[in-house]
């Protein structure tokens, strides 16, 4: 027997530039946290479905930020996760990264740190560095 | 630390760095002391730039005396010290049969102090000399010598040339105290500045907004003054530069004018209201104001291409509104410009002029030296040189090739000169107004960081230690990585 | 009486300056003029590009973000990312490039005595493109140029913010730059004025970088950024959003102190009462982005006072011949990809004018296109061939129900399905050759894009 709240939830799904309107009943037990995703509407392919469950058990965000850079012609190299990593360890990953100093020449897609925060996933520079 | 001079001047505005040029030629120690951190920071720097021609003040007034004879010498003073000066001249529009009245009474005003071929003029007239004023103007007063400078050029070159000579001039020393001795003393006056003491046996009060606090300190004049308030407006370039249009003037002021710049802007000034001293706010309903008054003048202006809007505090002496020139009656020794307001950068040169005459008549001996330099080279201005110059330039020092500021087409050699010039700019607005970095249109949304690192390398500081402005005014604190 | 004025700067005083010639000269090296000159290689075009940075790549460069790449490389990529693939493609081309130059001056000469329209693409006029860099002044020859210049943010000033102008006021892009590209901290406690892209994303930039955010002021009553961005951006960190709120005063007379908010009525002007100081070391302004056209206009090309570009064909020429504009220069884009596109166009018209390979010298038609309805304007401003053209356009204000119609006269051409619109979104319109034909037999000169809501049942 469930004991469990429904509520029905409205967000943009953000997988593609159509920013298809999601309309998600979800139920919640005793301490809130999502317990089921009941129904998804509103999503024109799949990849909504997908995103809407992603998104109400565990955010995924790429994040993206710099990294500090010693002898390059840029002071800062734009860096991301290579894939989405939960949203809830972003300012973690921030906080590690600050301190990071990488050497030019760099290029694209290079790891500047592997497995981030156990993640498996590594973070990878954005752009090529030349040396100063 | 303790310096003593033949003269201070307190105040490095448009009046003092005219007046320390004026006095640079003789054979004098002469210091100007400037509170802030840069030349013109204060009235100058809020100011429309017209050289007023002097049909305005009422004749017998200080004012009336000194504006034509100023509008007369710019010619010299921008040939002298290389700062742009358009001598276009103006048109007060009247717009019906009392304007009409009103005009000949100028007419009259500019007859009795001295200006030049005044005309009252017609509609046919009108638009030949500016088509774009409007077509309701019945009338106007043609004033043929009318013009407009950069405010801050001129105050800027004026104190270099001095500095050139041998004025020494002392930034951010604001004066905090004053002590007179007895006047047989050879230093009577003692200025306390943070920045050390300086003596001297005359004193010049040229501070501005200040003048009346200088006065006070010193024992002289309780000048009552009153911060009249005014926004200013600077529009986008236009193709063709407008000639300075005015309405019929008001009491207090000389109403909105709208006016090309020697940079081919359109500047719209001022408003007038009496606010809190140092309020230097911008106002929603004196900048609509601006915008309506200067509509009234030239219908078709594009109003929407605001790139600046500023303004700032004339230094008005309650009761006489007219300017102070002369020695204080109360202490000897001690000689005063104050009340410096509207028309203070047309009259510059003559209150400097005027200066001398009366240092002269108390008995200030006045030696001309031998070796004074009259002339000051203006710096290259990379944007309006010909293209051979601007070729030969980037020879002498890639620097010079390389743009930092693209709306004004600014290399970074001007700015580095800009930094280096005797006294050169020390923060990002006073590259600004030497070189014009950041003065264009995107309001140096694309250089500002460019100019940030420029200084902090000319002047040996970290980039969280360049100042926008004055004091206070950081603009980035450190560094956001690499660091722990 | 003595008169000091400027001496004009004689562009055509050019003897002793260097010149080399090139069928296509692309003016700007961000995402637009990458792709123009690369279409224009790929045509066979002799192809330079002209860079006022030291690098290719433009604003891209520092907008780390991701969301660039959904279109054209069907993959999501940051900016530097999608730039990066577009640089490498020109470095593996022989695509002249001018880096660290600025271009003074475009003059479109008629030279050569080119007078007889026969003799085709033999005749076109040569653009020179003068510019200067640290070696020195050069100049460029074209028989066709492409302006990519792209655009500036619209200041403090030109919104009238009133107040005090102490340091600390940025446009989102110049506090990009500091942060993504300088290692700076432009301050600790912000305000953002605006939900235009920008805004958003510098909100998610300064929440990771340490700085906190107050809020996101939009004076409109909704978010003029894409619906992803205000999720990511600012609900992920619990950034509140006001609308119909604006920054009326700014506080502090050296460094900011803090910003007055107030609440604004339905003609967007403040509530007195509403009034609410909050205290901040920064403000931010996302206020909008204006194609940067000085250089187009000075080269006598006409523009369109809605968009602020230039008035183009279908071909994105400008009314100069041989001048093209594609990307920002021409219409503020919402996706880079939509820039791509365009400008790959772009590039391919200037290449196929500039070998004389290019359908009719000789255009088949002139009719212009006009906005209507909520439209704020339509793109191109002319239509010169009776071939498929893509209407671009946005709308003023968001609608839930409307839908695209096509006029000429009083008649009807073509209506589009009824749906949503909304300004933060360029909106495409593909026009079918057998509509501008139809116009064409009506005896139209223009064409409406008109875009109009509907009754919601």
């Amino acid at each position: 027997m469930s004991t469990n709240a429904t509520e029905t939830l409205q967000f943009n799904c953000t997988t593609c530039p159509s920013e298809c309107l999601l309309t998600v009943e979800v139920e919640r037990d005793a301490d809130g946290a999502v317990a089921e995703v009941r129904s998804v509407t509103g999503n024109s392919c799949p990849r909504g479905n997908r995103f809407a469950h992603q998104e109400l058990t565990c955010s995924m965000r790429v994040l993206t930020t710099t990294v500090a850079v010693s002898g390059g012609d840029e002071a800062l190299l734009p860096v991301r996760t290579a894939e989405a990593i939960p949203l809830a360890l972003h300012a973690q990953a921030m906080a590690l990264i600050r301190g990071l100093v990488v050497k030019a020449p760099i290029r694209m897609g290079d790891a500047v740190l592997e497995n981030l925060l156990n993640t498996n996933i590594n973070l990878i520079a954005s752009m090529d560095i030349d040396p100063a | 630390m303790t310096e003593t001079f033949d003269i201070a001047i307190v105040g490095a505005g448009i009046t003092g760095c005219a007046i320390a040029r004026q006095l640079a030629r003789f054979d004098l120690s002469i210091c100007v002391v400037e509170a802030a951190n840069d030349i013109a920071l204060g009235a100058s720097k809020a100011n429309g730039g017209l050289v007023h021609a002097g049909y305005d003040p009422a004749p017998g007034t200080v004012k009336a005396q000194v504006n034509a004879r100023g509008c007369e010498l710019y010619g010299t003073w921008a040939q002298e010290l290389g700062f742009l000066f358009c001598r276009t001249g103006s048109m007060v529009l009247g717009f019906n049969d009392e304007d009409r009245a009103h005009l000949e009474k100028l007419r009259q005003n500019g007859l009795a102090n001295g200006v030049p071929q005044l005309a009252i003029i017609g509609p046919e007239r009108i638009h030949e000399l500016e088509p774009r004023a409007s077509a309701q103007a019945a009338c106007a007063l043609w004033c043929p010598s009318t013009g407009y400078v950069d405010p801050f050029e001129v105050a800027i070159a004026a104190l270099e040339n001095a500095v050139d000579n041998g004025v020494r001039f002392m930034r951010s020393a604001p004066v905090e105290a004053i002590e007179v001795a007895g006047s047989g003393d050879d230093a009577r006056f003692t200025l306390a500045t943070p920045v050390g003491d300086v003596r001297c046996r005359y004193l010049i009060n040229a501070a501005g907004n200040g003048a009346a606090d200088i006065s006070h300190m010193a024992g002289a004049e309780e000048f009552q003054m009153v911060w009249r308030q005014g926004n200013i407006v600077v529009l986008d370039k236009e193709p063709r530069t407008l000639m300075p249009l005015y309405p019929v003037p008001t009491p207090v002021s000389k109403g909105v004018i709208v006016t090309g710049t020697v940079h081919g802007n359109t500047v719209i000034t001022a408003t007038a209201a009496v606010r809190e001293p140092g309020d230097t706010q911008t106002y929603a309903s004196d900048v609509n104001a601006l915008l309506t008054g200067a509509r009234k003048l030239v219908p078709d202006l594009d109003t929407r291409h605001v790139v600046r809007a500023f303004a700032g505090g004339r230094p008005v002496i309650q009761g006489t509104n007219d300017f102070f020139i002369g020695q204080s009656a109360v202490v000897p020794g001690l000689f005063q410009a104050a009340g410096i307001q509207s028309p203070g950068v047309a009259s510059a040169p003559a209150i400097a002029e005027r200066m001398e005459l009366v240092m002269r008549e108390t008995g200030v001996e006045l030696h001309e030296r031998a070796d004074w330099n009259p002339i000051r080279r203006a710096p290259d201005d990379f944007d309006r040189a010909p293209l051979t110059r601007k070729e030969e330039l980037i020879e002498s020092d890639p620097a010079w090739g390389q743009i930092v500021c693209r709306c004004e087409t600014v290399p970074e050699a001007e700015i580095v000169a800009a930094i280096r010039r005797q006294p050169g700019a020390v923060s990002v607005e006073g590259v600004k107004r030497r070189c014009r970095a950041g003065m264009g249109r995107c309001q140096s949304g694309f250089c500002q960081s460019r100019v940030v690192a420029i200084l902090a390398r000319e002047l040996g500081c970290d980039p969280s230690e360049v100042l926008l402005e004055d004091a206070g005014s950081w603009l980035v604190e450190g560094p956001l990585k690499g660091v722990r | 009486m003595a008169e000091f004025k400027s001496s004009a700067i004689d562009c055509n005083v050019v003897e002793a300056v260097q010149t080399q010639a090139f069928d296509v000269v692309v003016i700007g090296g961000g995402p637009a003029g990458m792709a123009a000159a690369l279409a224009a290689h790929k045509a066979g075009a002799r192809v330079a590009i002209v860079e006022r940075e030291q690098h290719l790549g433009g604003i891209l460069r520092q907008c780390i973000h991701p969301g660039f790449g959904l279109s054209h490389f069907k993959q999501e990529l940051t900016g530097p990312e999608y730039a990066q693939r577009f640089i490498d493609q020109v470095r593996a081309t022989d695509i002249a490039l001018f880096l660290d130059s600025m271009v003074i001056g475009i003059d479109s000469g008629e030279d050569t005595g080119a007078s007889s329209v026969d003799e085709g693409a033999g005749t076109a006029a040569v653009h020179t493109v003068t510019l200067m860099n640290p070696s020195g002044m050069l100049q460029l020859t074209g028989r066709a140029v492409v302006l990519a210049m792209g655009c500036r943010e619209r200041t403090r000033s030109e919104i009238k913010i009133p107040g005090s102008r102490p340091a600390g006021v940025f446009t989102a892009g110049l506090a990009q730059r500091y942060i993504n590209i300088e290692n700076l901290k432009p301050g600790s406690r912000a305000v953002i004025l605006g939900s235009g892209d920008i805004g958003l994303i510098m909100a998610r930039r300064c929440t990771l970088e340490g700085i906190s955010v107050e809020g996101v002021y939009e004076l409109m009553p909704y978010a003029n950024g894409l619906r992803r961005n205000v999720k990511n951006c600012l609900d992920d960190f619990g950034i509140p959003l006001h609308l119909s709120t604006t920054v009326t005063r700014v506080i502090g007379h050296d460094r900011v102190e803090a910003v007055e908010v107030s609440q604004v009525d339905e003609r967007l002007a403040p509530i007195p009462g509403t009034e609410r100081i909050v205290p901040c070391d920064t403000l931010l302004l996302s206020v909008g982005l204006i194609p940067e056209n000085e250089l187009s206009v000075a080269a006598g090309v006409e523009l369109d006072p809605r968009t602020r570009g230039a008035v183009v064909d279908q071909c994105l020429q400008t009314g100069v011949p041989g001048i093209f504009a594609c990307g920002n220069v021409l219409h503020v884009h919402d996706l880079a990809d939509n820039v791509t596109a365009e400008s790959e166009r772009a590039g391919a018209a200037a290449a196929a004018y500039a070998l004389g390979t290019g359908a009719g010298a000789v255009p088949d038609c002139e009719l212009s296109v006009s906005p209507a309805g909520i439209a704020g304007y339509a793109l191109p401003g002319r239509i010169t061939a009776v071939a498929l053209t893509k209407l671009n356009f946005r709308v003023r204000r968001p609608v839930n129900a409307a839908r695209v119609r096509i006029l000429a006269g009083d008649e009807e051409l073509l209506t589009g399905k009824v749906r949503p619109f909304k300004p933060s979104v360029m909106e495409s319109f593909p026009l079918p050759p057998k509509v501008i034909q139809r116009a064409l037999d009506l005896g139209a000169s223009e064409i409406v894009l008109s875009v109009d809501p509907v009754e919601e049942e």
